[in-house]
């Protein structure tokens, strides 16, 4: 499963994640996924603890709680960003209104999930936070197993042969290569490939979903849009 | 014990306000009474001391005339008929008493208190006042030939007794005067404060009885108490509206997640009885997964709902085309009507314009299309129109689908409420809560027509951007 964290940084670096949350179980699934995916993590309990590790080591990014004991988390990223500290954060809270999503963005965090959350939501998260601060040439051509995309003249190829796409499908193929062989779900395709905020309360992922199958896997054994049943989608490049 | 403490509150309040008003009073009363005291003392004065100098131009003449014999003369005549006559001294070196008149019945008056004073320059003035009397003496003093200086005084006594009289008058005005200050003040504070003390009632029944529905009388009239007492009325039916509204929700919530929460349940133990197969274990996380989506996506939306129905939605609104919203969300199910067959048809003006949150609009048009989509068969038609008409925009969602049976028509926008045809399909029973409530909360009106077998119209109408 160590897939994720390296092949990513470019590096053989072992990218290192801090985790400040005050609920055990939550903190311990979160840790035990990101190490599953090629991560290392510190975990701390409550704001004061965080506030110690973040100051005392390099993290490539961390997960921060809002609700904490003592120090909470907006005070603790506010700290961080005062010592100029520009380690990427991931706020977690469940709060989900529009002024609560603010708050934390203008506190210095730089993204925001409300709790109850996807794990795999947050590692593509955390992975598009890392890619930011380290990536620095947006590539014209995505390449994942025998399918190439080319950003510019939005032509797709599958083992060479062309496949014409409507808008949305290129939406949809375009974000699933971007995120290959990890899970996306429908609530991300929404918001990335639409734009849209809210649950339509709709199998309108699905009908998309089917409709770039049907031009990208029909005519090949290797079926690369798999269905991760609860979880969403993936492309599966082998 | 606090009732206690807001009662000693008020009345030292009310005593407090009207003590003052009194004193107000009073200090007003004593202050006018000093001016015009002093005004006519000095008043007084004035016209004696203006009688006294014309005197001494007389005496001075005299003098001239004839010496102090003359003088001496014309006193005696005068000094027999004339009461009110004046006092006259001359001087000459050393404070000696050349000749001194002084007028019969004046008191005490002792011409040696003159010799006590000393001698006085001329031209000033002198004031005695006489011992035990209400009688003074203003005396002016001045040159004459041969070094001699001419004393003139004149009795006050008139002016003295005038001015008693009028400080007994004021002094016996001014008892009653404090009494209607301290009257009037309490009826004043009683009056103006009689809304303040229904408020107190009111809030103090509220707290004990824990009844709501309490409101506090309204008073006819305007003034900054009786508008407080109707803001806080109105205060009282917005938290009563809030309360109301989170009891329900809570309610709703509470009943209704109990259902998918058994599902939870039941999945996860028949995960755990059944250890020999893993893909029925990992089939059943999968449905616990999708039941948790399924919960949180139920919690969200009755939140939403019981936001916009108590008014605490925010909401951001501005001008937008109706045209742009439809296609944006069309858009999305477009494919989905393309899926089942069914033409989903727009048309709207693009002139039409509504003041609302976008968010929600679209949130409420894209329930609307999915009602629509879901109910309506292949080959069957959807279709959005718009019309502007009075300041209002109406927005109808038809479809040809089977219909909402009479005695349902009325119940589909209850929460959680789904009706024969619905059961069979995913959804939540929330769609046309939301719908309604959203419309409701930016002033609309959310409604249906239906006839069996033929399809529904849902109308909404909102405000036209002005």
């Amino acid at each position: 499963m160590c897939r994720d964290g390296r092949p990513n940084s470019g590096f053989w670096i072992i990218m290192k994640i801090l985790v400040v949350e005050d609920d055990s179980k939550i903190a311990s699934f979160v840790a035990k996924g990101l190490r599953e995916a090629g991560f290392a993590v510190d975990v701390a309990a409550d704001g004061a603890e965080g506030l110690h590790l973040a100051l005392s080591q390099t993290y490539d990014a961390a997960i921060v709680d809002i609700m904490l004991p003592g120090l909470d988390g907006l005070a603790l990223i506010e700290r961080l960003r005062v010592k100029k500290i520009t380690t990427p954060v991931i706020i977690l809270s469940a709060k989900r209104t529009v002024d609560d999503r603010i708050r934390g963005l203008q506190a210095g965090g730089d993204d925001y999930m409300v709790k109850p959350f996807s794990f795999s939501e947050l590692l593509a998260r955390i992975q598009a936070l890392i890619r930011r601060a380290t990536q620095t040439a947006e590539p014209s051509r995505l390449t994942a197993g025998d399918v190439t995309v080319d950003l510019l003249t939005r032509q797709v190829q599958r083992g060479g042969r062309d496949i014409s796409l409507q808008a949305r499908e290129f939406g949809l193929l375009e974000y699933l290569m971007r995120n290959a062989d990890r899970i996306v779900s429908k609530t991300a395709i929404l918001e990335h490939v639409y734009d849209y905020s809210f649950d339509p309360q709709t199998n309108v992922v699905d009908v998309l979903v089917c409709r770039l199958r049907n031009k990208i896997d029909k005519d090949f054994d290797h079926k690369m849009i798999q269905t991760v049943r609860g979880m969403g989608y993936v492309l599966k490049t082998h | 014990m606090s009732s206690k403490h807001t009662d000693r509150i008020g009345l030292a309040f009310s005593l407090k306000l009207s003590l003052l008003y009194a004193l107000f009073f009073f200090m007003a009363s004593v202050g006018l009474f000093i001016v015009a005291y002093y005004s006519i003392d000095y008043l007084l004065s004035r016209n004696e001391r203006d009688i006294i100098q014309a005197q001494i131009q007389e005496y001075r003449a005299w003098f001239e005339e004839g010496g102090i014999d003359a003088l001496s003369v014309r006193f005696d005549e005068q000094s027999s008929t004339d009461k009110n006559a004046f006092f006259v001294r001359i001087t000459g070196t050393h404070n000696k008493a050349l000749f001194v008149s002084i007028p019969k019945g004046s008191g005490s008056f002792d011409a040696q208190l003159l010799d006590r004073l000393g001698e006085h320059r001329a031209g000033t003035w002198v004031t005695i006042k006489d011992l035990g009397e209400t009688n003074a003496w203003t005396i002016a003093s001045a040159p004459l030939q041969d070094g001699l200086t001419i004393d003139v005084g004149k009795s006050s006594a008139h002016a003295r007794a005038f001015l008693s009289y009028f400080r007994t008058v004021c002094i016996g005005f001014l008892v009653p005067m404090l009494l209607v200050g301290i009257a009037g003040g309490g009826l004043l504070t009683f009056r103006t404060m009689r809304p303040l003390r229904h408020l107190i009632g009111t809030v103090r029944d509220i707290l004990r009885t824990r009844e709501m529905s309490t409101r506090v009388p309204v008073e006819k009239g305007s003034g900054e108490l009786n508008e407080l007492v109707s803001l806080f009325n109105q205060m009282l039916d917005k938290n009563d509206t809030l309360i109301r509204a989170m009891h329900n929700s809570l309610d709703n919530v509470a009943h209704d997640l109990r259902t998918p929460m058994t599902r939870l349940r039941g999945m996860a133990e028949l995960a755990l009885r059944d250890t020999g197969n893993p893909e029925v274990v990992r089939e059943a996380l999968a449905d616990c997964l999708e039941e948790s989506e399924r919960m949180l996506t139920m919690l969200n939306t009755l939140m939403d709902v019981a936001e916009a129905e108590t008014g605490v939605m925010r909401l951001q609104k501005t001008d937008l085309a109706v045209g742009q919203v439809v296609e944006k969300v069309a858009e999305i199910y477009g494919l989905i009507a393309e899926d089942k067959n069914i033409s989903l048809t727009i048309d709207v003006h693009a002139d039409i314009h509504v003041q609302a949150d976008a968010t929600r609009l679209q949130q409420v048009l894209a329930n609307l299309l999915d009602n629509a989509l879901k109910y309506t068969g292949p080959g069957g038609a959807v279709a959005v129109r718009a019309e502007s008409r009075d300041g209002r925009v109406a927005i109808t969602v038809s479809d040809t689908g089977p219909g909402i049976a009479s005695h349902e028509i009325d119940l589909i926008w209850n929460r959680l409420y789904r009706g024969d045809h619905s059961r069979s399909q995913r959804g939540l029973g929330l769609g046309l809560s939301l719908v309604q409530a959203i419309v409701h909360a930016h002033g609309g009106t959310a409604s249906v027509e239906s006839r069996p077998n033929k399809g529904s119209t849902f109308t909404i109408t909102l405000p036209a951007a002005a």
